[in-house]
């Protein structure tokens, strides 16, 4: 029986490698796409995942099996994004929020998409009718800023409403309307998608 | 219109329903709507298939050099970590068991095999202790039996007689990350603080001729005098007198030690303390940041010889980094963060205290400013202070801290004219004080309510705030008020936070209610730190701050001999 992430923080608290191993194995690429989801190229998803785990392992005296490991390491991971964002919202050609095409002015454009394996971006491939869970990327990708993170912290990192308001600063209320407006404006842009593919 | 709220109201629901979120009740009502409604079962199954295509997507593969990489870079760190660092810290006997009963607590809530398991054992465990008591009481009445027959032996009971079966006993069941090396800060060396700068530390009566009894009115002035009185922290004979004078000792400065020595360890390169990596909530980065600072300025640290002169200074630069053009320091109003005003005034007091220390540092003093005046802009209409921007009803634990950093402002000259801010925060919190005495958080307190926190800080506030009125009949109930909160202080509840006001209230006190508070919380402070230097965080208000704010405020509550003087004497 494959143990628990609570019980391998636990080893690796007591310094146990091996631990730490197995915890990456288990969550880099939910990480990574966690990351990419929120609109980072790939690289700077895996030095967010380098970050995040770097900062998991430092402090791992001070861990205390209080909550859901999983929560933690989103929350972690959570923060580090928001940091990022911060320094972003100062720069100019800063990543809009609301406005994919925008984005399109960086050196190339942020989908998780183009980072899946064998990701066919033919447009005749993309005519014929794209697979629903390469689209529904797409779709994430146009969802606003707020209702991104709160979708992906619900559906990613499996957090409660609460929890989620609590690593956002945000109240309850607040996480299920943007929860509903984030699954609303999905199934729309799948909708027209699907309509035009 | 109302047709389609209902629907927005009701796929809302179905989302919650799907996602597990609904109570009870609320879940029997979404299942009878989809039992009669087409539309709804519609809905549902759309909403379905969207999340589980986000479900079912996959996940994007890294570099396969990248676990790689994590993994070397962790050992880096551990080559180049303090020794102490390489071998993990033997934990005590109580941090183990505060460990292992942390996980009990986890397992039970999130495992029902666990919880049964649990349960069972219980009622096993129970079940032995239990019998185990009846055979002991069995053996006890026996015994006693036989020594009542031996000593008065009853001639006409022929039970004693046959004793072979009887004597044997019951049964007894007891027996049966290459990570990059942090950035060299070339500004480090340009500054230094006051204590490198001797006319800096010069007594005030070469400037007024004496310590003047009012604050000056020249601004030049007052900052001078706040200064020298401030400088009492930096090591040395004042520091040590009043150390010994108030009650701290040896064991509390190594405490302090250590302490600082933790916050310095788990800084993180870009000079803040992430709150949620050591149990608090993200969304306090910038006030956790802020209290760790306070702690280290409040030691004297922050010179460019001191000990920890390059965590003050990475910290400083956070601060400044976090502040928006308005002047407001640590608000995300993207995310909507509503409790951001701790963080901006424990952010603004951390910066005014380091601009008050340091000499060479006058780029601080726009920002420090600007801070003072967003902090005097966020007053509400009422007179107090509350979360977030223009909240319709303040409370006094945000009020008092605002009014605490204004009023060091204020003292140093670096505030405008604002004494009618002051007025308005001071009859806001009269009118959340009751007749015995005590303030409340939001509205006064009723008969037999003590609220310790708040009325703890409403009393420091208020004296760091006005001269001392001596000999008022409020004065006098508020002081009662301050000694029945300290007698109330329950130590178990490992409640820094109130510890830590209550600490400086009593010590605006002063006499022997300091004297019998000192004696009594500043062992206990000490004792309750873990090996590593750092304090758990436990109490009422601990989850926000975690070990972070725990650990700056056990700090702060063991500096209070020389951080700050008696504004009452």
């Amino acid at each position: 029986m494959p143990l628990r992430d609570v019980d391998l923080m636990l080893r690796i608290r007591s310094g146990d490698e091996d631990a730490f191993q197995e915890l990456m194995d288990r969550y880099v690429r939910v990480l990574l796409g966690f990351f990419c989801r929120l609109g980072l190229r790939l690289e700077d998803a895996e030095d967010g995942v380098q970050e995040v785990f770097f900062r998991i392992y430092r402090s791992r005296e001070s861990y205390v099996p209080k909550t859901e490991f999983r929560h933690l390491l989103f929350r972690i991971a959570t923060n580090y994004w928001i940091d990022r964002f911060r320094t972003a919202k100062r720069r100019p050609a800063s990543l809009s929020l609301d406005a994919p095409m925008e984005r399109e002015l960086d050196s190339r454009p942020v989908r998780l998409l183009d980072q899946l394996p064998g990701s066919d971006r033919r447009p005749d491939r993309i005519l014929a009718g794209r697979e629903l869970g390469q689209r529904i990327e797409e779709a994430i990708q146009r969802l606003p800023e707020g209702q991104r993170i709160v979708f992906l912290l619900g559906e990613t990192a499996g957090m409660r409403y609460e929890d989620v308001g609590k690593t956002l600063g945000i109240p309850v209320g607040t996480v299920k309307s943007r929860m509903h407006a984030a699954v609303h404006e999905l199934r729309r842009l799948l909708h027209r998608e699907g309509e035009s593919a | 219109m109302s047709g389609e709220s209902e629907r927005d109201r009701r796929t809302e629901d179905l989302v919650a329903f799907l996602q597990g979120e609904l109570g009870p009740r609320k879940r029997r009502t979404v299942e009878r709507t989809l039992a009669r409604s087409p539309e709804a079962r519609h809905d549902l199954e759309e909403i379905r298939r969207v999340l589980h295509a986000f479900r079912d997507a996959p996940l994007p593969e890294g570099s396969p050099a990248l676990e790689r990489r994590l993994l070397e870079s962790v050992r880096a760190w551990r080559r180049s970590t303090a020794p102490d660092e390489t071998v993990p810290a033997r934990m005590t006997l109580r941090e183990s068991l505060g460990l292992y009963r942390e996980y009990f607590r986890y397992r039970i809530r999130t495992s029902a095999g666990f919880r049964i398991l649990t349960v069972g054992t219980a009622i096993a465990v129970h079940a032995l202790l239990l019998a185990l008591v009846a055979g002991i009481t069995v053996v006890t009445i026996r015994e006693r039996r036989q020594v009542t027959e031996i000593f008065f032996p009853n001639p006409d009971d022929q039970s004693t007689a046959s004793t072979d079966e009887e004597s044997v006993l019951p049964k007894i069941p007891w027996e049966t990350g290459v990570i990059r090396p942090d950035p060299v800060i070339p500004e480090l060396v340009e500054h230094e603080f006051a204590d490198a700068r001797p006319e800096a530390l010069a007594d005030p009566r070469d400037f007024f001729g004496k310590i003047p009894d009012e604050l000056p009115r020249n601004p030049e002035d007052r900052i001078r005098l706040t200064r020298w009185v401030l400088f009492a922290r930096l090591p040395g004979p004042r520091r040590d007198d009043l150390l010994a004078k108030y009650g701290g000792s040896e064991r509390t400065e190594a405490a302090v030690a250590r302490g600082l020595a933790w916050l310095a360890r788990t800084q993180e390169s870009d000079g803040h303390w992430d709150a949620a990596l050591h149990g608090g909530y993200a969304r306090y980065d910038v006030g956790v940041t802020a209290l760790a600072v306070l702690a280290f300025l409040g030691a004297g640290e922050g010179g460019s010889n001191s000990t920890h002169a390059e965590a003050v200074d990475r910290a400083i630069r956070y601060l400044l980094a976090a502040q928006e053009a308005t002047g407001l320091i640590g608000g995300d109003e993207p995310f909507e963060q509503w409790t951001y005003l701790y963080n901006h005034a424990a952010a603004t007091q951390a910066l005014l205290e380091a601009y008050l220390l340091s000499v060479h540092r006058r780029e601080l003093r726009d920002p420090v400013t600007r801070a003072l005046e967003r902090l005097v802009d966020l007053q509400n209409q009422d007179g107090g202070w509350r979360y977030t921007k223009r909240s319709t009803a303040s409370d006094a634990s945000v009020t008092s801290w605002a009014l605490t950093t204004l009023a060091l402002a204020r003292r140093a000259g670096l505030l405008g004219d604002h004494d009618e801010a002051f007025e308005r925060a001071r009859a806001w919190l009269r009118e959340r004080t009751s007749e015995t005495g005590f303030t409340g958080y939001r509205r006064a307190p009723l008969v037999g309510e003590r609220p310790l926190g708040t009325t703890a800080a409403a009393f420091s506030a208020l004296a760091a705030s006005f001269p001392p009125v001596r000999g008022s009949e409020e004065k006098r109930r508020q002081e009662r008020a301050l000694l029945e909160c300290a007698r109330s202080f329950n130590e178990t509840d490992a409640d820094l936070v109130t510890a830590h006001l209550l600490g400086n209230a009593l010590f605006q006190l002063g006499g022997p209610a300091w004297t019998s508070w000192n004696e009594r919380i500043a062992g206990w402070v000490v004792e309750t730190q873990d090996v590593g230097g750092s304090w758990p965080s436990a109490g009422r208000f601990g989850p926000a701050g975690g070990r972070v704010a725990a650990t700056a405020l056990a700090v702060l509550t063991l500096e209070i001999y020389y951080r700050y003087p008696r504004f009452l004497d």
